[in-house]
């Protein structure tokens, strides 16, 4: 923790929060999806969309750009933009990007948006596409496509396996992380799997795709968007929701960056690093966590986070998720909007809106009891990752 | 029909000598002149102590395995015909730790087990211009 760092916190906060429908064939174009997320954030906020002036756009080539989104929210006065690209930690990532330009004043109001037709354009599949856009391309394509390996599902299953052999974590227990995501998507009306029951006989019997991990450990695909808008602590006095603060933020990088194979420390991840400093920014603990937004992109990763936060010490991930800690009424609920694996990958930038909804008390059926503080992880990439704490002020 | 298997740029000069090596049925890897220290993947740069000068040295082509994933669906149209397959990484001996990935075959993919003793087998492509280095099981080593 630097000492600048330090005084970040509280001094930024998310003021509006706005989401397309989630789904699996949206009929518009990834720029309608972007754009229709944002106007949401903005009338959540109350707030002229034409008053955003700094736009944090989403990672992926493919989507909307800063212009597009200038265009069509009819911004007067663009005063800074930055991808921030880390893969799936970018949504996370983002946030510090945002506190940062905001703090010091450069903007007034920030706009962070994700949006993509993530099942009707999906590029899963297209090795070579995902593997341009990687960090360590050129690895990727030498060393890691020729041995037909090539896809996010196939990197982590070498950690869940490597994690099985040395803590004798599970199938079960990665089976109680799909069906928490799955209850609690139950009980938001927002998620693709919304209506649809998940028992762990299903879970078992789903079909292999990389071994350790079948179909049911993996995340969905959907075409949808989530936008937020921060502003200064001051401002954010002035508007129309409870005051939601960034607390804490931090982003993290394991050492061999671009290679899990030969990472020294074969378990540690990005957020072993950036956890500690997100927590030491906002003043708290693990334990002082209501609630946990998990970057769930596999059922493993989710376990995984939750050692290299702290949320329980490493090897023991496993039997923590089996006792019921991450459920609703548990010790930390974990992704109480469904997270990636039930409700939408909308790259993590759901789990910052699930986060806000949480503090702000607008949960429903999926609520949080007199929720204070909320972690948000991202993951992504060879293991990069983000952390931000998110409080309700006054609490 | 299908699809050309996906192989390595073996002219991408950062990677050069690794395949210039497998076309010889030797593993190499990068030893830094400053420390002594083996590295893998290829660097500019000593992960260790920084230093840019080093040698190529062979290695010996066994190891264990680290962990493994089974894959059942192909990620890319070449190996639509291969599944299910095993993908390894491989700790070398005598590689002060240092892990390749690399396909593991002849091997029922059940039977694999971490610390399982295994040795290179390598693949060279139809004109043997790229040889690929694969592993399996090493049935003539100790406690195998």
């Amino acid at each position: 923790m630097t000492a600048s760092a330090k005084s970040l916190s509280d001094e930024v906060c998310i003021v509006g929060v706005g989401q397309t429908e989630f789904n699996r064939g949206s009929g518009v174009s990834n720029v309608a999806l972007a754009t229709r997320a944002s106007l949401l954030a903005c009338a959540d906020a109350g707030l002229d969309p034409s008053e955003i002036d700094g736009i944090l756009p989403p990672h992926q080539g493919t989507s909307a750009c800063a212009e597009d989104l200038m265009a069509a929210l009819r911004v007067r006065e663009l005063r800074y933009t930055a991808i921030v690209y880390m893969g799936g930690a970018s949504a996370v990532a983002s946030l510090q990007t945002a506190a940062i330009a905001l703090a010091s004043g450069l903007c007034n109001y920030v706009l962070a948006v994700r949006a993509r037709n993530g099942f009707s354009e999906r590029t899963g599949s297209n090795a070579a596409h995902l593997i341009s856009i990687l960090p360590g391309s050129h690895y990727r394509r030498d060393f890691e496509l020729p041995y037909g390996f090539s896809s996010p599902v196939q990197w982590y299953s070498l950690m869940a396996r490597r994690h099985i052999e040395e803590f004798g974590t599970t199938r079960e227990q990665l089976g109680h992380v799909a069906l928490a995501m799955r209850r609690h998507a139950n009980l938001n009306p927002h998620a693709q799997m919304h209506a649809k029951a998940l028992t762990m006989e299903q879970y078992l019997a789903s079909r292999p795709i990389s071994e350790p991990y079948h179909l049911l450990d993996c995340c969905l695909e959907t075409d949808g968007g989530s936008a937020i808008v921060l502003t200064t602590r001051e401002r954010a006095r002035t508007m129309r929701h409870p005051v939601v603060s960034l607390a804490g933020f931090a982003e993290g990088h394991s050492d061999s960056p671009d290679d899990l194979v030969n990472r020294r420390d074969w378990h540690s991840i990005g957020l072993t690093r950036a956890a500690p400093r997100a927590f030491d920014m906002a003043g708290l603990g693990p334990q002082d966590m209501d609630a946990a937004m998990i970057y769930d992109c596999f059922t493993f990763e989710v376990l995984q986070q939750l050692e290299e936060s702290g949320f329980c010490p490493r090897g023991e991930g496993g039997p923590f998720v089996a006792g019921g800690n991450i459920e609703l009424g548990g010790r930390l609920p974990v992704n109480t909007h469904g997270g990636l694996l039930s409700e939408g990958h909308i790259s993590g930038m759901n789990h910052i809106v699930e986060a806000v909804q949480q503090l702000r008390g607008h949960c429903g059926a999926r609520q949080v009891a007199n929720a204070r503080h909320v972690y948000v992880s991202g993951w992504g990439d060879l293991g990069d990752g983000s952390a931000a704490i998110l409080r309700r002020e006054g609490a | 029909m299908s699809a050309a298997p996906p192989l390595p740029n073996v002219d991408y000069l950062e990677h050069k000598a690794f395949w210039e090596a497998t076309r010889k049925r030797r593993i190499e890897v990068q030893k830094c002149a400053q420390c002594g220290s083996l590295r893998f993947p290829p660097r500019p740069s000593c992960t260790r102590c920084g230093a840019m000068e080093h040698a190529w040295v062979e290695v010996a082509g066994k190891g264990t395995l680290f962990s493994w994933t089974v894959t059942h669906v192909a990620m890319h149209p070449a190996f639509a015909a291969a599944v299910p397959y095993a993908v390894g990484v491989v700790e070398l001996s005598g590689g002060e730790g240092v892990r390749m990935l690399g396909r593991v075959v002849n091997a029922d993919p059940a039977q694999l087990r971490t610390g399982m003793a295994l040795r290179a087998v390598f693949e060279p492509s139809a004109d043997e211009r790229v040889v690929l280095v694969n592993w399996e099981p090493d049935r003539d080593a100790v406690g195998a």
